[in-house]
């Protein structure tokens, strides 16, 4: 069994990036997750 | 708790997102969204529910202050209430600031109705001149932007 690091980063999905102009990568970040909720509204 | 049915929210995404012909809204929500094809806005601030944030000005290329990014092409469809991802197509501008910075975006329709709004993850993305900004395109759960109501 092959032992992994306690707190090994969750493979996010790639959302955006940022190229130098040739076009290596020099930042990036996740997806945006954008949710709306029918429930936004309701008063409690 | 969700308060809304499954199948009247892909109604609503599917209406407010680009999953018809060649990215205009899927159903005929019509008048307040528009029929032709729908935008990402950029923005240099925070959008909010009540306004969108500031627009950035014209780049170099890949991105006109009035236009934004129109070609997003056509996303795949909600089905029982899945998210909708957008773009398909990867969009691009290479800055012309120094540097240009990207903090939020508004997805709207032709008649510039905003559908859905957020900020760009790990916002504010500096965008140095000569770089490129890009939200990555797919479909599905590939695309850049996920967007979903519940």
């Amino acid at each position: 069994m092959t032992e992994g690091l306690a707190f090994e980063p969750e493979d996010e999905p790639v959302g955006w990036v940022v190229l130098d102009p040739d076009g290596n990568v020099v930042d990036s970040g996740g997806q945006t997750v954008t949710e709306a909720s029918a429930d936004a509204g309701e008063e409690n | 708790m969700a308060a809304i049915d499954q199948a009247l929210v892909s109604i609503l995404l599917n209406g407010l997102t680009p999953t018809g012909a060649a990215g205009i809204p899927g159903t005929a929500i019509g008048t307040p969204v528009g029929t032709s094809a729908m935008r990402i806005r950029l923005n240099s601030t925070l959008s909010t529910a009540s306004a969108a944030g500031t627009e950035l000005s014209t780049q170099t290329s890949g991105y006109t202050n009035g236009t934004g990014w129109s070609s997003l092409g056509q996303s795949t469809a909600s089905s029982s209430g899945s998210a909708v991802g957008v773009p398909l197509t990867t969009q691009s501008f290479v800055s012309n600031g120094s540097p240009t910075a990207v903090v939020s975006f508004d997805l709207t329709g032709s008649a510039a109705q905003r559908g859905f709004w957020g900020p760009f993850n790990a916002q504010p993305v500096n965008v140095g001149s000569g770089n490129t900004f890009q939200v990555v395109g797919g479909s599905g759960a590939a695309a850049g932007i996920q967007i979903s109501l519940t």
